[in-house]
């Protein structure tokens, strides 16, 4: 990832004096810093901005935070994978069109958390609570887990605190390459290094900064070597005109160079979002052409492919990922308990409580 | 206003201002129409120190009828203008002024708003139909000849119905690549805009089910499919079966207009009825999505 991206770092006062805070303006020095008694000031310079989510993504704002913590929450009327995220950034400093954070975040610079320690006292009273299920937390959600590892050495950070903790499974989850830091460690069972994919056309057209496809399956396959469990998300899936031959190109060339056996589990999501994102697409990625296709507004409130078309999506992907036995290492992300009853002969009882029905995690 | 000037005058005193020797009303015009109309020959004036600015005077003006006035979209895209020409700051016109015309203080709302003040033939429209913000952005993005076949085909419409008609041919446009004059000559459209001559309203429902079917083309073709399979069914009108439009639940859902006891035994046999003669399970294989797996 390249640093130059970045325009100006604002320090928050009450962390000015981090050991992080030290580390990550040491790394860009060339950039003006700013202490600053809140956001308020960055604010401004976004709304001032002709591009405000371009610019978002360019200032760095270096802060704390109170809890890092909490459950997904999915979204409503669809079936929960259970999972949890860790928030150690805020934004993203990759550019995908469809990424809904455009709209979450609007005015919000990419802030980073400093206060590692109030991290570890967190994650020790949750590590102390019984849990009768696998439990599987990520960073991956509001930015790119590993995409800022160079400035902040979070992913180091976040291993050594998973470290032993069975039953409790780390995912780091990226559109990078940037993995070097962890090959420089011992890997954990319950760390799993996770790549989100699609077709090389897509990645091309649609996630302006991230990696090509191929650096992210190389990266896996380097995670895999060095005894990281790997992971797979196809989300979000892309129906445009050659989809089938293009996805089916993805799963060939996974299964050509990454082992199997150390894939823990792929997950499967049609685009969907936000009714808002697409006042910001179309006047972000005017050239774009996958907003422009045939969906319904659903019963959470976001736009979605009408449903024959999301199962039949998923049923292609399953057979690509059958060709390979590897379709019980499938779920599905967000999808409607409908969905579900489809796409998995075992949720036929309708006793699906949970989208991550993997035994072999526990 | 009259009625009230009538019985106690002109209590809230116009403000004036001097402008090369001249006296300008700054604020209060429908006040002196209103004295004028009363009769009255003299009125109290507020006069304005002649130092302030034309920003200065703006200002005050503007806050003053903030407080009374909603404006419509077409309203603060002109009051942009007016603070831009007289010399605001851009910074000062996105962080005050958009704010409290209750819209995104961002330079990209105060792009499109400077846009569209300038755009005349379209305003009065925009004014009239309360357009939002996201409508107006989309209708920018269309060429000047574009807008010019558009305006008419939405004039006189409700406010969702324009921003529909404008959504959804701006989708058209995309998909297929073409401009809107090479869309609306195709025949459906074409048909449709013929229509416009004679009766407007049922013209543009018209256009409006073409879009959406041009838009939607698998939703509208598995609808329509239902309910032909509904249709067949042989049910009274007193009995309904409701489903998803959007096709995400698999369901139906029945419902039965009844009086009386009688009337439900009699409906309980008119759908055992159909039950037995006709065919239900293709309506269940299209909402279960089974006819493609």
């Amino acid at each position: 990832m390249k640093q130059d991206r970045f325009k100006k770092i604002f320090i928050d006062r009450k962390v000015e004096n981090s050991p992080l805070v030290s580390r990550i303006t040491g790394k860009l020095s060339s950039l003006p810093v700013e202490v600053v008694d809140g956001p308020e000031h960055i604010r401004q310079e976004i709304r001032l901005a002709s591009d405000s989510v371009g610019e978002s993504k360019k200032l760095l704002f270096l802060t704390e935070q109170k809890s890092f913590l909490r459950p997904c929450p999915c979204t409503s009327r669809c079936v929960s994978c259970d999972y949890w995220n860790i928030d150690l950034q805020i934004n993203c400093p990759l550019d995908c069109s469809y990424c809904i954070l455009q709209v979450y975040l609007e005015e919000q610079p990419l802030i980073i958390s400093v206060n590692r320690g109030n991290l570890i006292e967190e994650m020790e009273l949750f590590f102390k609570q019984k849990r009768s299920r696998v439990i599987r937390i990520g960073t991956g959600e509001l930015g790119d887990s590993l995409a800022l590892d160079d400035l902040t050495g979070d992913a180091y950070f976040l291993v050594e605190l998973f470290r032993k903790q069975h039953g409790y499974h780390l995912e780091l989850k990226t559109k990078t390459g940037n993995i070097n830091s962890l090959l420089r460690i011992r890997p954990e069972p319950n760390v799993v290094l996770a790549w989100s994919l699609n077709t090389e056309r897509m990645v091309e057209a649609e996630e302006r900064g991230a990696a090509s496809l191929e650096e992210r399956l190389q990266a896996a396959v380097r995670a895999s070597a060095h005894g990281y469990k790997v992971a797979f998300h196809f989300d979000p899936i892309i129906h445009y005109p050659g989809w089938n031959q293009d996805y089916q190109q993805v799963v060939e060339r996974i299964f050509e160079i990454v082992p199997a056996e150390s894939i823990a589990w792929v997950s499967l999501g049609t685009l969907r979002f936000a009714p808002d994102l697409l006042k910001v697409v179309r006047r972000r990625f005017p050239q774009s052409a996958i907003f422009e296709h045939e969906f319904i507004r659903s019963r959470d409130g976001k736009i979605r492919y009408p449903r024959p078309l999301r199962i039949k999506l998923y049923q292609e992907l399953r057979k690509m990922f059958s060709a390979f036995s590897a379709e019980e290492k499938l779920y599905l992300c967000m999808e409607s308990i409908e969905v579900w009853n489809v796409f998995s002969e075992k949720n036929k009882r309708r006793r699906l409580s949970s989208a991550f029905p993997f035994p072999w995690l526990s | 206003m009259i009625r009230s000037i009538k019985e106690i005058g002109v209590v809230n005193p116009v403000k004036v201002i001097k402008r090369d020797g001249r006296y300008v009303l700054v604020s209060g015009w429908k006040r002196v129409e209103g004295a004028i109309a009363c009769g009255f020959k003299r009125l109290s004036i507020l006069e304005l120190p002649e130092d302030f600015s034309d920003l200065e005077v703006f200002t005050l003006i503007f806050f003053e009828n903030y407080a009374q006035t909603r404006f419509s979209l077409a309203e603060k895209a002109l009051a942009i203008k007016k603070f831009s020409v007289l010399g605001l700051s851009d910074a000062g016109i996105i962080t005050r002024i958009l704010p409290l015309l209750e819209l995104p203080p961002a330079r990209q709302t105060y792009q499109v708003l400077l846009e569209l003040s300038s755009l005349h033939e379209a305003l009065p429209i925009v004014h009239l139909k309360d357009w939002k913000l996201a409508a107006a952005e989309l209708f920018l993005t269309f060429s000047l000849d574009e807008r010019s076949l558009l305006l008419p085909l939405i004039s006189g419409l409700t406010q969702n119905k324009q921003k529909e008609i404008i959504e959804l041919f701006y989708s058209l446009k995309k998909r297929q690549g073409k401009s809107l004059g090479e869309i609306v000559e195709q025949p459906e459209m074409a048909f449709c805009l013929e229509m416009f001559r004679k009766d407007r309203l049922a013209a543009a429902e018209k256009l409006l089910l073409v879009l959406r079917k041009e838009i939607n083309p698998g939703i509208s073709s598995r609808g329509e499919e239902i309910d032909r399979e509904l249709k067949q069914l042989g049910l009274p009108e007193s009995i309904r079966m409701n489903y998803d439009r959007t096709l995400e639940e698999t369901s139906l859902t029945l419902q039965v207009r009844i009086d009386s006891e009688q009337e439900l035994r009699k409906a309980i046999d008119e759908i055992s009825r159909s039950l037995d003669e006709k065919n239900w399970s293709k309506l269940f294989e299209l909402l279960h999505n089974k006819t493609e797996e």
